[in-house]
């Protein structure tokens, strides 16, 4: 693996993600050039209805949704890792993501809209509630809690989209037809409001992450060495609880399932920038955004002008490396 | 040097898997003592050490650290009060040497002999090396020189020696003997013999009993 100062990798990454940017502004079913994307951005509206247009309203939205969702899976993954001591866990691996994008769901079964504030909240009790019947399984198991947390956190993430699925395609409601492509993740119903909401959540997420990153360093060194140093190890887990539900409710509530990309970031920021939380938490949020704008480029131009969900091509980079990381520790062990 | 007692426990009970191990444990380690607990692999010295801590396997009697009843020691100052040794964990294997001394500093200012101690059990050239990487003898010095850098008044330190050369083992020696000139107290569960020799009082698990050994 090479080797770069942390801070070297940061102003790469963040380059990388700025271009990305300007990829997606440009790139699409409607080719815009980036003179026309600097005057609809920074001079007044109207010069060109069409690609103001197209830049405002679809694809700027889907840009901060997709920064939005990057930081949120990010962000939760490492919380969920150190708080679990795994280093598999991931919110759409481990349910906790489909019990969301249920949440979502359920909110527009009882009739609230898609992107309401009632959809969050629905949301976000779901996951908290998923979260701690995983919780049972983890720490109410005897021994091999990790391999207990796995398989229960794959039952239930399967149930719950089991239950989605027949929701979303039995039940007479426009609304919730589009659910079921959009529980595999997908940025295409990204609206100003939803991308918004999810920006504003996984920033105040992320924030909270960072402020919480000390607490979380010292856990690192086991479970009674943090309490010894002054951690209070309960306190701390039922606060990364609620913090990494939220996290993830701002990503699905968007986006719905997005599978791996949690891991994947983490996965690899982890072997270049190690597990202190500051550093991890910046530079997964930096690679996860990046790939989800990538994997956002292709998914508007591969088959254009179809849209694809997002998650295929997440699920296709991420796959490989959960693979990988397998057979390390495997070998490692 | 003091001789207020850093840890005190009446009427201790330990138990591990709803089995209790030792009972009816009634010690005091005073400031400036080195204490040592002995036996064979297995019998229950490590989990005792462990229920000492306040931390886990104590299932009846009073802790007292310095004076004052363990409940009552605020979260803060826990960790004034005792250092525990780290142990071998996934999640320290992929931490950096310099990262698990950070976490473990006092931020305080040091005496002279600490600070010794820790340069000489880690060396610069291993300080960025990941904790996975090193072999027996020096995850040991790592965890030691935490222990040490932690700057608790009670230090519980579980077999302490493990993997270390016969150098480390002299410098050790002379760093707890430092220690206790110093007004620190120092107690250690081992199997091994060599430590006998810095010991003021050494005891044995016997028969679910905590006795001391004559020496």
């Amino acid at each position: 693996m090479i080797k770069l100062k942390p801070g070297i990798l940061i102003a790469i990454l963040s380059l990388l993600v700025a271009g990305a940017i300007v990829a997606n502004l440009s790139f699409g079913a409607y080719q815009l050039s980036l003179s026309q994307i600097w005057q609809s951005l920074f001079s007044s509206r109207g010069t060109d209805a069409i690609s103001d247009s197209v830049l405002l309203d679809i694809r700027l939205p889907r840009i901060i949704l997709g920064l939005a969702i990057g930081i949120a899976l990010a962000g939760s993954t490492s919380l969920m890792q150190t708080s679990m001591r795994n280093v598999l866990a991931d919110p759409a691996l481990l349910g906790l993501a489909a019990a969301s994008a249920l949440g979502v769901v359920v909110a527009l079964v009882f009739g609230f809209d898609f992107g309401s504030f009632a959809a969050f909240v629905f949301a976000l009790i779901f996951t908290v509630v998923a979260f701690l019947l995983l919780l049972v399984g983890h720490f109410g198991g005897r021994k091999a809690a990790s391999q207990n947390t796995l398989i229960i956190g794959v039952a239930l993430g399967s149930l719950f989209l089991g239950v989605l699925g027949i929701l979303a395609t039995t039940l007479d409601n426009p609304q919730l037809r589009s659910m079921a492509l959009w529980s595999f993740g997908s940025l295409s119903l990204a609206t100003q409001t939803t991308a918004n909401v999810s920006l504003v959540a996984s920033l105040a997420g992320l924030l909270l992450a960072w402020l919480l990153a000390p607490k979380l360093d010292l856990l690192l060194l086991g479970e009674k060495a943090a309490s010894l140093l002054g951690v209070e190890t309960r306190k701390i887990r039922m606060f990364a609880l609620l913090l990494i539900s939220l996290l993830v409710t701002a990503a699905v509530f968007g986006a719905g399932v997005i599978a791996f990309l949690g891991l994947f970031s983490v996965t690899i920021a982890r072997m270049l920038v190690g597990p202190r939380h500051r550093l991890l938490l910046i530079t997964s949020a930096l690679f996860s955004v990046l790939t989800i704008l990538v994997c956002d480029l292709l998914a508007r131009t591969v088959a254009a002008p179809l849209d694809l969900p997002i998650g295929f091509f997440t699920s296709l980079i991420g796959a490989p490396v959960l693979i990988t990381i397998l057979l390390r520790s495997k070998s490692e062990s | 040097m003091s001789h207020s007692p850093a840890l005190k426990l009446t009427n201790g009970v330990v138990t591990r898997a709803n089995r209790t191990l030792v009972s009816d444990i009634n010690i005091e380690f005073l400031l400036g003592e080195i204490n040592l607990l002995t036996g064979p692999n297995g019998s229950g010295k490590s989990t005792l050490l462990l229920a000492l801590s306040g931390e886990k396997f104590l299932s009846g009697g009073t802790l007292e650290l310095s004076d004052i009843p363990i409940a009552q020691i605020s979260k803060r100052d826990k960790r004034k009060n005792r250092s525990l040794m780290l142990q071998k964990d996934e999640a320290i294997d992929q931490l950096k040497v310099m990262d698990v001394l950070e976490l473990m500093d006092s931020n305080t200012q040091k005496l002279e002999h600490i600070s010794k101690f820790i340069s000489r059990m880690v060396p610069e050239e291993i300080m960025a090396k990941i904790i996975s990487e090193l072999s027996i003898g020096q995850r040991t010095r790592v965890f030691l020189a935490g222990a040490a850098a932690q700057d608790a008044k009670l230090m519980l330190l579980d077999e302490p020696t493990a993997g270390l050369d016969v150098e480390a083992i002299s410098e050790l020696k002379e760093f707890l003997l430092e220690q206790v000139k110093h007004g620190y107290s120092v107690f250690i569960a081992t199997h091994d013999e060599q430590l006998r020799v810095i010991a003021n009082k050494e005891f044995l698990i016997q028969e679910n009993k905590l006795v001391l050994r004559k020496i």
